[in-house]
């Protein structure tokens, strides 16, 4: 994020992350060198395909990262505090407190085999410590703002006899039960159907609103972050190749991986019977591995605009901008279409 | 790549089309397929219910037209497609393929007609992590359908495999790696290239993109679209990803509980739904782009069980406009227009 606006209320400031694995087959460079931030209340869309690190980049402000991972480098400052030099007692205590997480699929996400109740009191019990009973009647209050029905009877219930929506909001009652600062949702709704992913996206926006938290959404839909993101930062192979408010990464995307990630989309408003347009645009090739990623920038042996200095020089990012980063040798000169 | 490899054989086997429409190469006439649902017991089990997971649909397909059935999770999209190929065994209905009855075939047919009719209807499963079996070469894979159907004399195999990986997109040495090799885009590829083994005219293609990260799905939807073109082959597309389903289909049925909502030409039916439920459905999707999001209407609730659907209309519970006798006569499939028919008591 820009060090020359206003400090005040940047709630998450991530500088070069780096996340390795260090795996039999070689070092695989999940993360690295990322960067990105948000302010409070503001909804960050961490936009990429599988394996771009946006899931790492998320998990890696809450320190866990899944082993023989391991964050190398970066500096994570969350209001004001660098996460990177916690003890692990501290970030018990932010954990699930100041920063919850919403994961892809609610199904993994819930204990079977313990009710509702018991694991949404648990939290409570744990970071707030109050007693049970207090603590049923904040979840029974939560459950009743996500949108549940009979709350005190629902969490009695276990979570195989809760549909999949259902599921997923008390996942999201779930991350509130503290009154975070920051959300972490990864995918929440990818494993959901349209009509479901609706509602959710709603409950989630109306949400934020109400607890004026900040949230990061992990996506690789471009629809959702385009309904809720203020704004996006989008990942390519461990890195940030574009960050700026939502209306200008959809308008006037200067990365040429983003414009080519939103015209390879088909689009429900766009009609495709004319023969001519029965084609969609292509990226060629595929997303690189990690173990041995292409020199220079990232994106340059699938980049239509590639010179040189591309295959040589990783970019850093540049601002182009009111609070528009690229990371692109030809920045200034790419527009969408051109 | 010439037309050449597709042989304009004769439907040996397969009467030619006399009582049907000969541009339909497919259709579906009130196909019903129910799951009994026991509760079993250490002696016998007892029958608690019915789940209808497809209750008396119909349908046709044009030759060279891709229809695309969309719908949410358990609506029946997948099951539909396997009781027409009888790969699971429907209760009742018939499939017309060319003006054949194949469900009857399939029951009461030589082994040789059934061969003849597998070879023509083939079969894109969705995920090409669990299609391929990671034990077999690609060469492999792709000749299992040659060593079923003996088709070919064995010295014509191996031009033919070259042929079928040039035509999805592989490289010739590409035959010999196995399925961990490769990543899911051309995974998918190889499912492709199996189906195409046989020389089908009709594939069903079940979620093909969806395993698919986004920037391969756009090389996979091409590849599909080029290959119908090239060879002439009709495509039943089965998605609940409306954008790939209004990309890829000429046409497009609304599946809701069991049942085909609507029915229509899919830019009428994307500009123009008459059914509630499709018009919720096309207004839940986030589109990409932050100023295009207002007016979306949002469905409440959920989809109800296919095991005690709502009496009358099935979406009548959730419709916004539903009337008295939407919860009591169940509304039949009427072609309310040019070629868009609606099952609605109340349209919009």
């Amino acid at each position: 994020m820009d060090e020359k606006t206003d400090n005040k209320d940047i709630l998450l400031d991530v500088k070069d992350l780096r996340v390795y694995f260090y795996t039999g087959a070689g070092i695989v460079r999940a993360v690295d060198g990322a960067a990105f931030g948000l302010r409070s209340a503001q909804t960050l869309g961490l936009v990429g395909e599988s394996g771009s690190g946006k899931t790492i980049s998320s998990l890696s402000l809450l320190r866990l990262i899944p082993r023989p991972g391991r964050i190398i480098s970066g500096r994570i400052d969350f209001q004001n505090e660098n996460i990177m030099e916690k003890t692990e007692a501290d970030m018990i205590k932010i954990r699930g407190k100041k920063i919850s997480m919403i994961f892809q699929n609610p199904a993994y996400s819930l204990n079977p085999i313990y009710t509702i109740g018991d694991q949404l009191g648990e939290i409570l019990i744990w970071h707030e410590k109050i007693k049970r009973g207090e603590a049923n009647g904040r979840i029974a209050e939560l459950l009743r703002l996500v949108g549940i029905t009979d709350p005190e009877s629902r969490s009695r219930q276990f979570p195989h006899e809760l549909s999949g929506g259902m599921k997923q909001r008390v996942c999201i009652a779930r991350a509130l039960l503290c009154n975070p600062a920051l959300v972490l949702a990864d995918e929440p709704t990818t494993n959901l159907d349209v009509t479901i992913q609706a509602q959710i996206l709603d409950l989630l926006a109306d949400l934020k609103d109400r607890f004026h938290m900040a949230m990061i959404l992990v996506t690789h839909d471009m629809g959702v972050v385009a309904r809720m993101a203020d704004r996006i930062s989008v990942m390519y192979a461990g890195r940030i190749c574009e960050t700026s408010d939502a209306g200008t990464i959809f308008r006037e995307p200067c990365h040429p991986y983003t414009s080519a990630l939103l015209s390879s989309m088909p689009r429900i408003d766009q009609s495709y019977s004319r023969t001519e347009a029965r084609r969609l645009t292509v990226i060629h090739g595929r997303i690189p591995n990690l173990i041995d990623p292409p020199s220079g920038c990232r994106f340059h042996p699938r980049c239509p605009h590639a010179v040189e200095a591309c295959g040589e020089m990783m970019p850093e990012p540049e601002q182009i901008g009111e609070d528009h980063f690229v990371s692109c040798h030809l920045s200034g000169q790419i527009r969408k279409g051109t | 790549m010439s037309v050449a490899i597709y042989p304009a054989k004769s439907e040996k086997g397969l009467k030619e089309g006399k009582m049907g429409d000969r541009q339909d190469i497919i259709r579906i006439e009130k196909l019903i397929k129910l799951y009994p649902v026991l509760r079993r017991g250490i002696f016998r089990s007892k029958e608690v219910g019915i789940i209808r997971a497809v209750d008396d649909i119909s349908f046709s397909i044009k030759r060279g037209e891709t229809l695309g059935l969309v719908g949410e999770s358990g609506c029946g999209k997948t099951t539909t497609a396997r009781a027409m190929l009888y790969l699971t065994r429907p209760t009742s209905g018939s499939a017309y393929f060319n003006g054949t009855d194949i469900l009857k075939v399939f029951r009461t047919g030589a082994k040789e007609e059934i061969f003849e009719i597998r070879r023509r209807l083939q079969y894109v499963f969705q995920d090409p992590y669990l299609s391929l079996n990671p034990r077999w070469s690609i060469a492999e894979t792709i000749l299992e359908p040659f060593r079923v159907h003996r088709h070919l004399p064995q010295k014509q195999w191996e031009d033919r495999l070259i042929e079928l990986l040039e035509l999805v997109g592989l490289e010739r040495y590409h035959a010999w790696r196995y399925p961990h090799e490769f990543s899911g885009g051309q995974r998918q590829r190889v499912g492709i290239a199996r189906a195409l083994a046989v020389e089908p005219q009709f594939l069903i293609c079940d979620e093909p993109v969806s395993s698919l990260d986004v920037s391969v799905r756009a090389q996979i939807l091409n590849l599909l679209v080029e290959l119908q073109e090239k060879l002439g082959l009709t495509y039943l597309y089965i998605s609940h990803d409306l954008s790939s389903v209004r990309f890829i289909s000429n046409r497009v049925a609304v599946m809701y509980l069991g049942k085909i909502v609507e029915i229509a030409d899919v830019d009428e039916l994307f500009a123009h739904p008459l059914h509630h439920y499709t018009h919720a459905l096309l207004g839940a999707i986030p589109v990409p782009d932050p100023e295009a999001q207002t007016g979306h209407s949002i469905l409440k609730g959920e989809v109800p069980s296919a095991m005690n659907p709502p009496p009358g209309c099935r979406f009548h519970p959730r419709c916004e406009a539903a009337l008295k006798r939407c919860s009591e006569i169940e509304p039949e499939l009427i072609e309310s227009g040019d070629s868009h028919s609606v099952a609605c008591h109340n349209p919009r």
